[in-house]
């Protein structure tokens, strides 16, 4: 990792750019750039930092997982390394939520479904047309 | 009164650094040879401009017999270097990566010892994969789209590099009038600002 991201990394978590950040996100006029188009790079990523961290201490002020500590948050790497963790984990409860669901769907949609296949009279494919 | 050496006036200078500078606008600034210079966010009808530029430069570089990137990596396999292999090599390599870093962050924040361990294999993995990257970029350089590419950001460097000629009034100027006259500037200035506009762009 080199010096500017690691620059970068520390203006966006650290108060006044974290309390700058919620203040743009409920009151629309306050802008966090000189510019107010044509991001840079540096800028773009910064802004990327910026909803990482807001998103972590408020995942720390309500304590959801046991892992993720202020340590950890101050700490690139073991930031990295958390975020990496917490997308598998959210993969993992997505695809389980969704498997939930799938059956649970199968089984309000078709209550009497067994009782009429086993007849020969009705049969039924379940197609989800939802976006994945 | 004690002596305090230059490194451990840098290193309390450091602790203060908040260099807002760097994000606040969509410009980064440096001084070379006593001058200082500015590189501005290019506007969409520069970024049009080199795109252009750049697919001129291809044609005209396929035209002059340098190789595509899929038949470069033909010529190289045959030469005993596999790009496909150091990729697949990289794709392995992260997978590692993943593996660790998911052990990593299961750590309790008492588990120093451990952390050192893994953290020494995330860093050998990571130099690992830079080599295998460098590699790659080293051997796919003499292509067409890769040469191609960095007249792209040659271009963007002579329309988005300015020069301060007036302190108080804050006048800047272009650097370069023409694209021309960047190709014919022989000093070290281009290369500086080159890496400056990468920075700025692709980060």
């Amino acid at each position: 990792m080199d010096m500017l991201d690691k620059k970068i990394r520390k203006l966006a978590r650290s108060q006044k750019w974290q309390n700058l950040y919620q203040a743009s996100k409920n009151c629309g006029f306050v802008s966090l750039f000189n510019n107010s188009h044509n991001y840079s790079g540096l800028q773009i990523k910064f802004l990327y930092y910026l909803s990482v961290y807001d998103m972590l201490y408020a995942e720390l002020a309500k304590h959801e997982d046991p892992f993720l500590s202020e340590q950890v948050i101050q700490n690139d790497r073991r930031c990295d390394c958390y975020l990496i963790y917490r997308n598998k984990k959210h993969d993992y409860l997505w695809k389980q939520y969704r498997k939930d669901e799938r059956a649970r769907d199968l089984k309000n949609r078709n209550p009497n479904r067994r009782k009429r296949t086993s007849k020969g009279k009705q049969t039924s494919i379940n197609v989800d047309l939802r976006r994945e | 009164m004690n002596s305090v050496n230059e490194e451990e006036i840098f290193e309390e200078l450091r602790k203060d650094d908040n260099d807002d500078e760097i994000i606040q606008s969509n410009q980064t600034s440096f001084s070379y040879g006593g001058k200082n210079y500015r590189i501005i966010m290019p506007n969409q009808f520069q970024l049009t401009k080199a795109k252009q530029y750049k697919y001129r430069c291809f044609a005209q570089l396929v035209k002059e017999g340098s190789p595509l990137q899929k038949n470069w990596i033909k010529t190289l396999k045959e030469q005993d270097v596999d790009i496909e292999q150091l990729r697949d090599e990289l794709r392995r390599y992260h997978k590692e990566l993943v593996q660790l870093s998911i052990s990593e962050a299961k750590t309790k924040d008492s588990e120093k010892k451990t952390r050192a361990k893994l953290d020494t294999k995330l860093d050998e993995i990571e130099s690992k994969m830079k080599k295998i990257s460098d590699k790659i970029a080293d051997n796919l350089a003499p292509t067409a789209e890769a040469q191609a590419n960095e007249e792209y950001y040659r271009y963007l460097t002579a329309e988005c590099t300015e020069v301060l000629v007036d302190e108080k009034e804050d006048k800047w100027e272009r650097v370069w009038d023409s694209w021309k006259e960047h190709q014919k500037d022989q000093s070290n200035l281009p290369y500086m600002a080159l890496g400056k506009v990468v920075s700025l762009i692709y980060y």
